[in-house]
């Protein structure tokens, strides 16, 4: 497993990132979002099959509502004949989730190759001894020398970053830019289960990476906050974003409640029930 | 038709497996994965540097540790330096401690201008030397710790200064040996001036103190080589061609006349210093970090140890014609078994050991940075395991506080543990998708 997971995940990652370091002018912040670039870019088929599914998540929001209004009272159905839709639609309603956990594997080795290419420690710089590539094939000789880029310069602005961010505001810059492309992907649902499903992941997603960005390197959260943006920007260009999504509203008005993944409509108070006179006497 | 009841809320399961799974690759401490221990024997007395500073007896029974309490993301792991009465250590964050030798006490303390301490001090006469990875070479005045003069390299250094006479050489990762005066710290040289000076290829990062012998600095560097630069006229007489980067600082077999050395693939060479060729060769097969140990054994011959980080984790050499003296060995760690939190056994395993193997009246010590113990204790002749030193349970033993445990092997450390869990939360996620949720009884 470690041969297979180093041969093909972390040696590429490690050699790529420290020859764009060295391409770069010896930026590691360069290197990063140009690496963050490339890995979207091998995504990008994936996102976009993502993309089309939440397009038609869309398109089938007015049926799914009728759906809902007349099978309220029974449940099974509700459930049964939404299913059916969907399938007929081709739609994953996971379209918002699915791209983020494809992207785990991604981010388990990007962790371990970043902490590795920056090498704080004695034990990450020995170990970064048997990634680099040595030495390269002739088709690759025109790339920097890695072993000659080593150790790389990791400090950027206030940052260091094999290091996790001093002052926190990287982890909040990462809450927010994940919620962001979440909630611009993700369609509003009418179904209350979609939706309940949708919110969960909204909020719980962000916050619990923005949580764990607080122990990882300030790299790690520089990746994850550019590939959110990058991910913004490729929607926009494919004209998927709209303020629908974010406000779950059906003209893209403004909504507190579709900010936060509620309905955006008030829900109905339950009827009061009239008192009963006393009989006198 | 009955189906399938998860509560959306679940999708937090495979959310927080997956990025539990995500640390749990990292590490689950701050100090996991950061260094291997440090270890240094003055007569029958052994100093560990590990997480903690201890004072360890030729039977292994703890003495005394330093601190009681480690500061927040303090850590010790270069190997101690020794004198009459005092012990000096340098901190992982930023601090050098000199302690009584006696009692662990602390009898002063420097801080650099937060920046690391990597490696080890040096003790001259009067002054202490240390340098950090802000490239800063300081000398400390040995009996109280203020600075008496400090000297800024270009880059990280993380080697122990090595101290000749009024020299002071120090190797750095900004590719360079710098000699110094070491009673003021002037700069007398370094190498290479410029960096054609070091020839094809350019010098590589130097992480280990170099070795002198006759005028003549040994020394390793990432850049695939071996290097005697000659300190009189501040040439390279000769460079010795490797597979992979040279960590250990190579040493000087008086008695051969070899210079013995390994690099990070496990290619282990004698080289005879005067011409560079190469008196003989051995593969341990694993990457050797750890200075090899030169011994001589009872019958006379003369030995070499060399921890290897692969398994057989130990192997030991004739020094004059790298035939092998004792067969290689694998050390075991001892790690607790554990399940939901409570230690239920204990396994074993061969694990790597990049510590340096030291020399202590018939016994081999090894420092290990997996397991239970820090130290195992072996027969110098027989190899066996004599004793190990586990400083943690020692402390608790002599009731004094240590929050430090060895990760434990077990149900929530197991990496096949964690795939099962990121693997079971998925499918609950797809069936959740599949089947809808239930309200109510079935119809």
């Amino acid at each position: 497993m470690d041969f297979i997971w180093n041969t093909f995940i972390m040696n590429p990652m490690i050699n790529v990132m420290i020859w764009l370091y060295g391409l770069l002018g010896h930026s590691f912040v360069l290197a990063l979002l140009i690496f963050t670039l490339i890995t979207r870019l091998i995504t990008w088929p994936l996102t976009l099959q993502q993309q089309k599914s939440s397009a038609a998540m869309t398109e089938l929001q007015p049926k799914l509502k009728e759906i809902q209004a007349k099978h309220k009272n029974d449940p099974e159905t509700l459930n049964r004949k939404t299913m059916e839709l969907y399938k007929e639609g081709g739609v994953n309603p996971l379209g918002g989730c699915l791209p983020m956990l494809i992207q785990f594997p991604i981010l388990i080795g990007l962790y371990q190759a970043l902490t590795q290419t920056l090498a704080a420690s004695p034990l990450e710089l020995m170990r970064l001894s048997q990634h680099i590539y040595h030495p390269v094939p002739a088709w690759l000789a025109w790339l920097p020398d890695a072993t000659a880029l080593i150790p790389l310069d990791s400090r950027f602005a206030w940052l260091n970053l094999g290091t996790p961010d001093p002052f926190y505001i990287l982890p909040v810059v990462v809450v927010i830019s994940t919620w962001l492309q979440n909630k611009l992907l993700t369609p509003p649902s009418a179904d209350p289960q979609q939706r309940a499903m949708g919110q969960t992941m909204q909020l719980t997603m962000p916050l619990m990476i923005g949580f764990f960005s607080l122990n990882f390197p300030s790299g790690l959260a520089i990746y994850w906050t550019v590939a959110n943006v990058i991910g913004i920007g490729q929607y926009i260009a494919m004209g998927r974003v709209g303020l629908k999504n974010l406000f779950g509203t059906d003209d893209g008005s403004f909504s507190w409640r579709g900010l936060i993944g509620l309905s955006p409509n008030q829900p109905e108070r339950p009827k009061s029930r009239p008192r009963k006179k006393k009989s006198s006497g | 038709m009955k189906t399938l009841s998860l509560s959306p809320r679940l999708f937090a399961i495979p959310v927080l497996s997956a990025l539990v799974f995500l640390t749990g690759c990292a590490g689950s401490s701050p100090l996991a994965g950061t260094s291997w221990p440090g270890v240094t024997v003055v007569d029958q007395d052994i100093y560990l540097a590990y997480h903690k500073v201890y004072a360890v007896d030729a039977d292994g029974k703890m003495k005394w540790v330093f601190p009681a309490t480690l500061a927040n993301g303090q850590a010790f792991y270069a190997p101690p330096a020794v004198s009459d009465d005092l012990i000096v250590v340098t901190d992982y964050v930023d601090t050098v401690f000199a302690l009584s030798r006696e009692t662990g006490q602390q009898v002063w303390l420097f801080k650099s201008d937060r920046s690391r301490f990597v490696g080890g001090a040096t003790l001259g006469d009067k002054l202490v030397y240390a340098a950090t990875v802000d490239g800063k070479v300081h000398a400390l005045n040995m009996n109280d710790g203020t600075q008496a003069w400090v000297f800024p390299a270009a880059g990280p250094i993380w080697g122990t200064p090595l101290l000749d006479g009024e020299t002071l050489y120090i190797a750095s990762l900004d590719r360079h040996i710098y000699a110094l005066d070491a009673a003021t710290g002037q700069l007398q040289w370094k190498f290479p001036e410029k960096p054609e000076d070091a020839g094809d290829p350019l010098m590589g990062p130097i992480v280990s103190a170099p070795t002198l012998h006759d005028g003549v600095l040994y020394f390793g560097s990432f850049n695939y080589h071996v290097y005697a630069l000659d300190t009189a006229t501040h040439q390279i007489l000769w460079k010795y061609d490797t597979t992979n980067w040279v960590w250990s600082s190579p040493v000087y077999d008086e008695a051969s006349n070899l210079l013995i050395g390994a690099d990070l693939d496990g290619n282990v060479f004698a080289l005879r210093p005067d011409d560079r060729s190469v008196a003989w060769k051995y593969d341990a097969a694993g990457p050797v970090v750890g200075a090899p140990l030169l011994a001589t054994r009872d019958d006379g011959t003369r030995v070499v140890y060399i921890s290897v980080g692969a398994e057989p984790n130990l192997v030991t050499l004739n020094a004059d014609d790298g035939s092998v003296a004792v067969p290689p060995v694998g050390v075991k760690a001892t790690f607790p078994i554990m399940f939901l939190f409570w230690e239920n056994g204990s396994s074993e395993r061969v694990v790597p050991m990049f510590a340096p193997p030291v020399a202590a009246d018939g016994l081999l010590l090894i420092g290990a940075h997996e397991g239970n113990a820090q130290i195992y204790a072996l027969d110098s002749k027989t190899l066996d395991k004599k004793w190990e030193f586990n400083g943690t349970k020692q402390e608790e033993a002599a009731k004094t506080a240590s929050p430090e445990a060895s990760k434990p092997e077990g149900l929530f450390s197991d990496p096949i543990f964690l795939y099962v869990l990121l693997g079971a939360s998925v499918l609950m996620l797809l069936v959740n998708f599949l089947t809808g949720r239930r309200k109510g009884g079935a119809k």
